[in-house]
């Protein structure tokens, strides 16, 4: 529209407005041209590029609003700049830069100086004095003087925490600790990564103090008991808070070990496959890579444990040349499945694969090191990768665009627990030692959750654990919500009842550790209740009128905001590569609701709580909003909703001097809306298109066509069945025609025949049909089996920042109640159509950011 | 004549296609452990029926064996 | 200036189409090149649109007593190609004797040369001793196909100082499969550790007249053959 001076004839013409409309929009648009000279250069930069600059109006149909919408954009454009990281940085003065440099470099040296300590120490005369000094106490002595120390360290913490602040002294503390958690936040090494925990341990610790101490109204009971029940789902939080940190301050990152060269000495493996009602097509993949593993023939023996009994099984077995066990009850599931194989077996180590975890061929050779070197290694886990998306990243569409639900545990909580020798057994893709099962008497069978229980028993028998964080082994995730929530409710009630029956603080065997790590992990299956107290307790406020928070507003405000402020810079740091900060409240509420029950059931009465969720299983067929799952969230999202109502009402009618508490709640019941909105999204699934997975990749490969001509390009995709190239050259193919696909492993080169599925310029898409048995091996080990397989998942992915992860869930709790929205019968959407269309209408004037990058003008070509 | 790519360029793509897929040098690569010890067992068994399924080969072998066929022959990994 | 040889361990393994290719993509690569043929056979012009039946080239003029240098041809600016010529027998027969009895003789031609070009490539007949005589050759290159017969002709070869470069690699054939593995295996660092595949547009291009690099420049015989350029230039590099 800005193109032309007075483009009545145009707006006419083109976009069939009413002529009077046309006629103003031209007069406001020539105006335009004379009072602001819009043909200069300035000008004309900015309208040059329409779809960068002002994104909302560039490809729509003109209307009444758009003048008001062109100078609310260009004011806006006056306010900010798109983000250009790449001038960012050539901006930046060398005096600046020198200054940041040298303050690496005194980070670094304080780095080096702490490392260097205990060698310094154990040079250093007075030091070796004055340990000969300690040696030399009698044990009584040393008690006494232990206990001194800690006496005075234990006053000294409690000074630190207790001394409570005015208003001023408050503010004042709590912006110098945070100035101190920016500094270092982004200075690499581990120190600064434990000056933040210490910070944040700090700040928490008052926190939570000064809300016992400060903050419970012991006059009125209504008060007292809300105030309470929130105050314990606060510990909790704490407690989980602090332990998390011990638990990952220190990840190990541990290497695999290599094994000695003579390949007679390497143990001998059995490989179990253990499987009940899963399709044979899953469970071949998994055979054929395990058949690929490169360790040496004589030494490796696989079997498939099948409690479903089936002939095409044993049919298979056969054919392949693996191993067949079944037994002739089902009891206990898979651990008396494995436990059964185990009286079979005589083997040095056992390996585990569920029937749908394919093994990669260096997944052997990786781990089994360390059995030789250690003969208290009883277990080395790696990680569970999965290569489908979860049902979060399915139906929130960020699938490997940010770390998945289960990266933090593999990635990062596992590798601490390394540390303090507690990584625990997770089912599959581990290798276990035989004789330490048979020290413990097998497999675990009491709880559902065998795994942890199995590697609970090991440690406090004395065996040692390993983990080695490197993906050997990938599977498909949890299809559906339904089936999601199913899981993990089975695992929190199997936690749980380990924890009431086989007490990891109590009981023999750990180190103190080793219990701290154990009861997190348990505990973390105990968030239920507290979340759904988080997302209850401002209307505690709003309803009843009860002050769970018993002190001003404003005090509140000092106290809260630095411990999430320093929890979430904090975690920040140590967690943000394996998680977005605030996703993980979004995990929560999810499961909150489900595990809430059953967990609370199985820590009183541990036999009892079975509490099932039937799953969908098979594909989904088309997108639909899973009503029964979302329940829960609904009615939570209603229950606020009507506490904002409420808000707004005390707003007005309520008494003056609880304005900014109203406001405090009001904000509170927002985000709280919000996270509920995420989950709500979570709930809209989405369809799955077909039944093999894809799984994306960028190998170099080349076809060979019928006639002879090789062409070579990078592996875009495979699946099971297929695979799609994209070429350095556009070829048109004809759909049906034959075609190889030739590929590389290690240093051989394979073949394989196809049919041309696809062809559209660069992009071939080839399927496999008629793979005979030694072509569907090798196909594997191309492909799923490669040792390189999974180690770039993450390569895509961008580096954590807290506020844009913030924004990421705002954003995603709109997106839930829209597609919430969409799915609402029909007589729904009438009656709240009018006032959506209104809200969407004011929405269109707001600004928009403008693009980063200039757009190109045509549309790239992009392969389907 | 179309227009070539600068040399640079075409240098950097022709890093030859086997060495961008060896999936044992990318791990090594991954793992910052270059010596890392790994034996490609696969290989060696493949290896092992090649010189059995032909005959001339065979005989080849017998007359000069330049290839050990014990599997746990140490540095088979070390090829260049 | 570094000279670099092909040779065939047998007839027909496809050396001249290589040894074009070979110099078109170094030439793409930024290199002057020169190729010389010193095959009777007389092809290596044909992949550069010299006519059929132009009957000059460095043989040709020793024997009509006209200088040798003259009979180049500039394919473009920084690669020419210099024939053999047509000889008869008994010709050739006279050239044979001349370079067994004047075995320099390549050597001061090589040295004529050095300023104006990068690299020299030579294609080397098989059996003729005399005409093997090119000068110092930094990178002397076997051309080999992975077939039994090959496998034998290497252990019967004396002159193991070569590389070994496989040419028409077939990935469905179990047989070349299975030679490749054993060769590495077995010649470890000889071997180079590139193959070039059989792709239909070699052949095609020499019916074109052109080097598989401009007949077909995203074929996968045209990556090959630059991965093979590349692998020139690194040993050169190393040499250095």
């Amino acid at each position: 529209m800005i193109a032309r001076v007075f483009p009545y004839t145009h707006l006419r013409q083109h976009y069939d407005c009413a002529p009077s409309v046309a006629l103003l929009l031209a007069t406001m648009s020539a105006l335009a041209w004379l009072l602001l000279r819009l043909e200069s250069p300035n000008w004309r930069a900015v309208l040059d590029q329409p779809t960068r600059w002002y994104p909302q109006l560039a490809n729509k149909a003109p209307s009444l609003g758009d003048p008001l919408r062109y100078v609310v954009q260009s004011l806006w454009l006056l306010l900010v700049r798109p983000a250009r990281p790449q001038a960012r940085t050539l901006a930046i003065p060398a005096w600046l830069k020198s200054i940041g440099a040298a303050y690496l470099r005194l980070w670094a040296w304080i780095g080096e100086a702490l490392e260097e300590l205990p060698r310094r120490a154990g040079a250093s005369q007075q030091i070796r004095q004055s340990s000969h000094w300690w040696k030399g106490l009698e044990r009584h002595n040393q008690r006494l003087v232990n206990a001194a120390i800690g006496v005075v360290a234990f006053i000294f913490t409690m000074i630190c925490i207790t001394e409570p602040f005015g208003y001023i002294a408050q503010l004042v503390f709590v912006l110098l600790l945070w100035g101190l958690a920016m500094l270092v936040r982004r200075v690499p090494g581990r120190f600064p990564t434990l000056l933040m925990v210490v910070l944040s341990i700090i700040v928490s610790c008052r926190y939570l103090w000064w809300r016992y101490t400060s903050t419970l109204n012991w006059n009125n009971p209504l008060d007292l008991v809300c105030g309470m029940i929130l105050l314990v789902a606060e510990t909790y939080s704490w407690v989980v808070l602090i332990l998390g940190y011990i638990q990952t301050c220190w990840p190990l990152g541990r290497k695999p070990a290599s094994l000695p060269r003579d390949t007679r000495l390497w143990p001998s493996v059995d490989l179990l496959i253990p499987t009940y009602n899963e399709d044979l097509s899953i469970v071949r993949g998994t055979v054929y890579a395990a058949m690929g593993i490169d360790w040496p023939a004589d030494k490796l023996n696989i079997y498939i444990l099948d409690d479903g009994k089936r002939e095409s099984f044993r049919q298979f077995a056969a054919e392949a040349g693996v191993g067949y066990i079944t037994r002739n009850d089902n009891r206990h599931a898979k651990a008396g499945n494995l436990n059964h194989a185990l009286t079979l077996l005589n083997g040095e180590l056992v390996a585990l694969f569920d029937c749908d975890h394919i093994p990669v061929r260096s997944f052997l050779q990786m781990t089994t090191g360390g059995f030789l070197r250690d003969p208290k290694l009883a277990l080395v886990q790696t990680p569970h990768h999965f290569l489908s998306p979860d049902p979060f990243e399915r139906n929130l569409n960020v699938f490997r665009e940010h770390p998945n639900e289960g990266e933090l545990f593999y990635g990062l909580i596992q590798d601490g627990n390394d540390m303090w020798n507690a990584a625990f057994f997770c089912g599959s893709c581990a290798v276990l030692r035989r004789s330490a099962l048979d020290s413990i008497g097998g497999f675990a069978v009491e709880t559902v959750t065998e795994d942890a229980h199995t590697a609970l028993r090991l440690h406090r028998n004395g065996w040692n654990s390993a983990y080695i964080k490197l993906p050997q082994a990938a599977g498909l995730a949890t299809e559906s919500l339904s089936a999601h929530i199913g899981q993990r409710i089975r695992w929190a009630r199997g936690m749980a009842q380990i924890f009431r029956t086989d007490n990891p603080m109590l009981g023999k065997g750990l180190t103190i550790f080793q219990r701290i790590c154990y009861a997190n992990a348990m505990m973390h299956f105990l968030a239920g209740l507290p979340r759904l107290v988080f997302l209850l307790a401002p209307l505690a406020f709003l309803f009843l009128h009860a002050y769970i928070i018993y002190a001003p507003a404003l005090m509140i405000l000092l106290y809260v905001l630095p411990h999430m402020v320093h929890a979430s810079l904090t975690n920040s740091r140590t967690q943000g590569a394996y998680r977005r900060t605030f996703w993980g409240e979004v995990y929560e509420t999810v499961l909150a609701w489900y595990i809430a029950r059953p967990t609370t059931v199985a820590l009183f009465n541990p036999s009892k709580g079975k509490f099932n969720v039937t799953a969908k299983g098979g594909l989904m067929e088309q997108n639909q909003f899973d009503w029964k799952i979302a329940q829960p969230y609904l009615l939570l999202a209603l229950l606020n909703v009507a506490g904002m109502g409420v808000a707004v009402w005390r707003l007005f009618y309520g008494p003056r001097d609880e304005i900014v508490t109203v406001v405090v709640s009001i904000l509170w019941v927002a985000y709280n809306l919000l996270i509920i909105g995420g989950a709500v999204a979570v709930a809209a699934e989405v369809r799955q298109v077909r039944q093999t997975h894809r799984v994306y990749v960028k190998l170099p490969a080349a076809v060979r066509l019928e006639s002879g001509h090789c062409y070579p390009g990078m592996l875009q995709d495979y699946s099971d069945g297929g695979a799609g190239i994209q070429l350095d050259t556009s070829l048109s193919l004809a759909v049906g025609g034959s075609i190889s696909l030739m590929m590389h492993r290690g240093n051989r080169e394979f073949v394989f025949p196809g049919y041309i599925s696809r062809s559209h310029k660069n992009f071939i898409g080839i399927s496999f049909t008629h793979f005979n048995e030694q072509q569907k091996i090798d196909f594997v080990q191309c492909t799923f089996a490669r040792a390189d397989a999974w180690l770039n998942w993450g390569d895509n992915y961008t580096l954590d920042r807290p506020l844009h992860s913030f924004m990421d869930i705002l954003k995603l709790g709109g997106t839930g109640y829209y597609r919430l929205y969409e799915y609402l019968p029909a007589w729904i959407r009438r009656i709240a159509g009018p006032p959506l269309r209104l809200l969407r209408w004011l929405v269109s004037f707001l600004p928009r950011m403008p693009a980063a990058a200039p757009i190109p003008k045509s549309r790239s070509v992009s392969a389907p | 004549m179309a227009a070539l790519p600068t040399a640079l360029q075409v240098k950097a793509r022709v890093k030859s296609r086997a060495d961008r897929a060896d999936d044992i040098a990318l791990l090594k690569q991954e793992l910052e452990l270059p010596e890392l010890e790994y034996v490609d067992i696969s290989a060696q068994i493949e290896l092992q029926k090649a010189l059995n399924r032909w005959p001339l080969l065979e005989e080849m072998e017998r007359l000069q064996p330049a290839v050990q066929p014990r599997v746990h022959q140490a540095d088979f990994d070390k090829l260049p | 200036m570094t000279a670099l040889s092909l040779r065939g361990l047998r007839g027909g393994v496809g050396t001249s189409s290589l040894l074009a290719a070979t110099g078109q993509a170094l030439h793409r690569l930024g290199e002057r090149v020169l190729l010389v043929d010193m095959c009777p056979e007389n092809l290596l012009r044909l992949h550069f649109n010299v006519d059929v039946s132009e009957p000059g080239g460095w043989a040709r003029a020793m024997i009509d007593g006209v200088a040798w240098n003259t009979q180049a041809w500039d394919v473009e600016p920084g690669l020419s190609v210099l024939p053999y010529g047509r000889l008869k027998l008994e010709e050739q027969d006279q050239i044979e004797q001349r370079l067994l009895s004047e075995p320099m003789l390549w050597d001061r031609r090589q040295a004529s040369l050095a300023e104006h070009f990068d690299w020299i490539l030579f294609d080397v007949p098989l059996r003729l001793p005399g005409h093997a005589h090119i000068g110092p050759c930094a990178l002397r290159l076997r051309i080999v196909e992975a077939d039994a017969a090959c496998h034998v002709l290497i252990q019967q070869d004396e002159s193991s100082g070569e590389h070994l470069l496989i040419n028409r690699f077939d990935p469905v054939s179990q047989l070349q499969r299975d030679l490749l593995l054993i060769w590495s295996k077995q010649y470890g660092a000889r071997l180079l550790p590139l193959t070039v595949h059989l792709d239909e547009a070699m052949r095609e291009a020499l019916a074109f007249k052109k080097p598989v690099g401009t007949y077909a420049e995203s074929s996968l015989a045209a990556q090959d053959v630059l991965s093979l350029a590349t692998w020139c230039l690194t040993r050169r590099s190393e040499a250095e």
